[in-house]
């Protein structure tokens, strides 16, 4: 199956004496063997999809298959892992990991593979990494694509809360962010049947045995550390899982069933302000959608200059089938208005609202074609940027523990044609991506077509 | 692939007096030069440089040409007027880790309050002197044809 390891686009090319044994090797790895025989005929290449859109830039559409397809590691690439600089630990929503495996990897021009362990989707066989002795490199049926660092870890990774706790379970960090989960779990998953359908937070959380909420004294020493680094971030990043109120937070009456997911937002913002003089500073909140008044004080009372409240699907019927339990709590019109009123008070571009591209085609209820999603997706999103509300997508990376998993995610021209398309509006309307930017986030194709 | 930079680049690219200028193109092909004082050679013989403004045109050419397969042009201008142009291809750019941060961290104790948008790593892939005296005489040596005759016409008074 494997050709011999020749770097087409790159300069550090492996010896070729080095040539053999990496095909050797990727032939041999268990985990590398053809998932559904002949899957390759029945979808566009990565070759062919970049002669289609000779302007989509290569890595980025490298990125967004490895994305689509996962990775997997050689022996030899993992033997080129260090613990002690690279980042193999991370605690996050849907993905916990103390392995010995890089947590994501960059590209040469900067571009994060953010993938937090996603080996295959079932469907596909997945790139591989391997390691020639000098560089790491992607490679598809042992030809090698594009060079490839791991991330590296931040000092405050090594190091522990005066609780006992290892920090980088507290917060965890992208190349230019510190992300915090305060809330480990979802509570829609309380209420049968009310997850969103793609997500693995509950497997994820019962699994690693977590505890539903970080303590908020844990997450400001782990940011006062981590601050003492120079340059290690431009950003402090807020998401977890819903937290509700009330016994019924779906029935009448009972009070405003997001004030304690508001109040410990606000909490958390507020003790971390002490950092920024409690002036504004760069940091985005993704949460469940807060109604105009939460908004408002979460704008007025802290720091925070930006503000995602994720629609996941830009359909209303879809978002009732896909995330049912946001759409009974607040409903896909309702969502919208919260997103508008958003932008209205943290203004027009710091506000956006994030997509699991490709749900829209899940089966059974899904979009029956690409273009069909396509046309829908967009034509929502663009209705939604008018009010200053910008949209951004990862890649649909099916996950087990899902109820979506074993599904099969859209082709790779599906997801250049999404970008392409939500990276027009955005620029249509003269918006910039920084608060989702290649660096910061990374887990967005779209905007890392706004570096140029 | 990647050639050594001559002798006399070399120190210049160490004159903290000369002028460094980085060429790139933008989407609609028109040329944008910006002064980049801290280009310098690295210990792998590449060129490298600290973009402080990361939306800047220069990061934006450098990203397309990485992307693209393009080149950038590198202009030193040393102290004692002679000049270099290098061709250049971005070879990578580092926007996190540590070698990244020991640039920032530099520029930061160079007590500029200023951020740091990448470090750009640049292979040169050829050079030229393009100091006018050099280039001037190359030029009439390579192309004698290409000169006024009142230049060359001998004075009456030497007929
Ligand atoms: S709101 Fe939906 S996607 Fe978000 S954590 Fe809860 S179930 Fe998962």
């Amino acid at each position: 199956m494997a050709r011999t390891i020749a770097a087409r686009t790159i300069s550090a090319k492996p010896s070729p004496t080095k040539a053999l044994a990496v095909k050797t090797r990727q032939a041999n790895m268990a985990n590398t063997a053809p998932i559904g025989a002949g899957w390759r005929d029945l979808e566009p290449s990565l070759a062919e999809v970049g002669r289609k859109y000779p302007a989509f830039p290569p890595m980025v559409l490298l990125k967004t298959d490895v994305q689509r397809r996962g990775v997997a590691y050689t022996p030899e690439a993992l033997a080129h892992v260090n613990p002690a600089k690279h980042m193999t630990t991370i605690r996050s929503n849907y993905y916990d990991s103390a392995g010995a495996q890089p947590v994501s990897l960059t590209l040469r021009d900067g571009t994060s593979l953010y993938l937090e362990g996603f080996l295959e989707d079932g469907h596909r066989e997945p790139y591989v990494v391997d390691h020639d002795g000098r560089r790491a490199f992607l490679t598809d049926r042992g030809e090698a694509l594009e060079e490839v660092e791991y991330w590296e870890k931040p000092a405050f990774y090594d190091k522990f809360t005066r609780s006992g706790k290892p920090m980088w379970q507290i917060v965890s960090a992208r190349p230019q962010r510190y992300t915090i989960h305060p809330k480990q779990f979802c509570d829609f998953w309380k209420f049968k049947g009310q997850g969103c359908k793609f997500c693995a937070m509950d497997a994820n959380f019962r699994k690693n045995r977590k505890e539903p909420l970080l303590s908020v004294d844990d997450v400001v020493e782990t940011v006062a550390e981590a601050l003492k680094e120079p340059g290690a971030s431009q950003s402090l990043f807020f998401t977890g899982g819903s937290l509700l109120g009330g016994k019924d937070p779906f029935g009448r009456g009972q009070g405003d069933p997001l004030g304690a997911e508001l109040e410990l937002y606000l909490g958390l913002l507020k003790a971390l302000g002490q950092f920024f003089g409690n002036g504004k500073f760069p940091s985005q909140l993704i949460s469940t959608a807060f109604d105009e008044r939460g908004l408002r004080r979460l704008w007025e009372e802290t720091g925070l200059m930006s503000y995602t409240a994720d629609l996941e699907v830009l359909d209303e019927k879809l978002f009732g089938w896909i995330c049912p339990g946001k759409a009974k709590l607040i409903g896909y019109r309702g969502w919208k208005e919260r997103l508008v009123a958003a932008a209205d008070i943290f203004g027009r571009g710091n506000v956006n609202t994030g997509l699991v591209g490709g749900v829209e085609l899940a089966k059974p209820k899904g979009f029956a074609t690409e273009d069909e999603a396509l046309e829908a997706t967009l034509s929502e999103a663009a209705s939604l940027i008018k009010h200053g509300v910008w949209v951004v997508s990862c890649v649909w990376r099916v996950l087990g523990g899902s109820v979506f998993f074993g599904q099969k995610t859209p082709s790779l021209d599906y997801y250049a044609r999404l970008s392409l398309g939500l990276d027009g509006l955005r620029r249509a309307a003269n918006i910039p991506a920084d608060l989702d930017n290649y660096r910061r986030c990374g887990n967005h194709p779209d905007t890392d077509l706004a570096r140029v | 692939m990647g050639v050594a930079l001559s002798e006399e680049i070399v120190q210049a690219l160490g004159d903290p007096q000369a002028v460094k200028v980085i060429g790139t193109v933008d989407e609609s092909g028109a040329p944008r030069l910006a002064v980049k004082d801290s280009l310098r050679l690295n210990a792998e013989g590449l060129l490298e440089y600290d973009e402080i403004i990361e939306t800047s045109e220069t990061n934006k050419g450098l990203i397309r040409a990485l992307w693209f397969g393009g080149s950038v042009t590198a202009l030193i201008l040393a102290a004692n007027k002679r000049s270099y142009s290098i061709n250049c291809r971005p070879l990578r750019t580092l926007i996190a880790g540590e070698s990244y941060r020991a640039r920032y961290r530099a520029l930061r104790s160079s007590g500029l309050d200023t951020d740091l948008g990448a470090v750009w790593i640049l292979e040169p892939l050829g050079f030229q002197e393009t100091s006018l005296e050099k280039r001037r005489v190359e030029e009439e040596a390579k192309h004698p044809l290409l000169r006024h005759l009142d230049r060359l016409a001998v004075p009456p008074s030497r007929k």
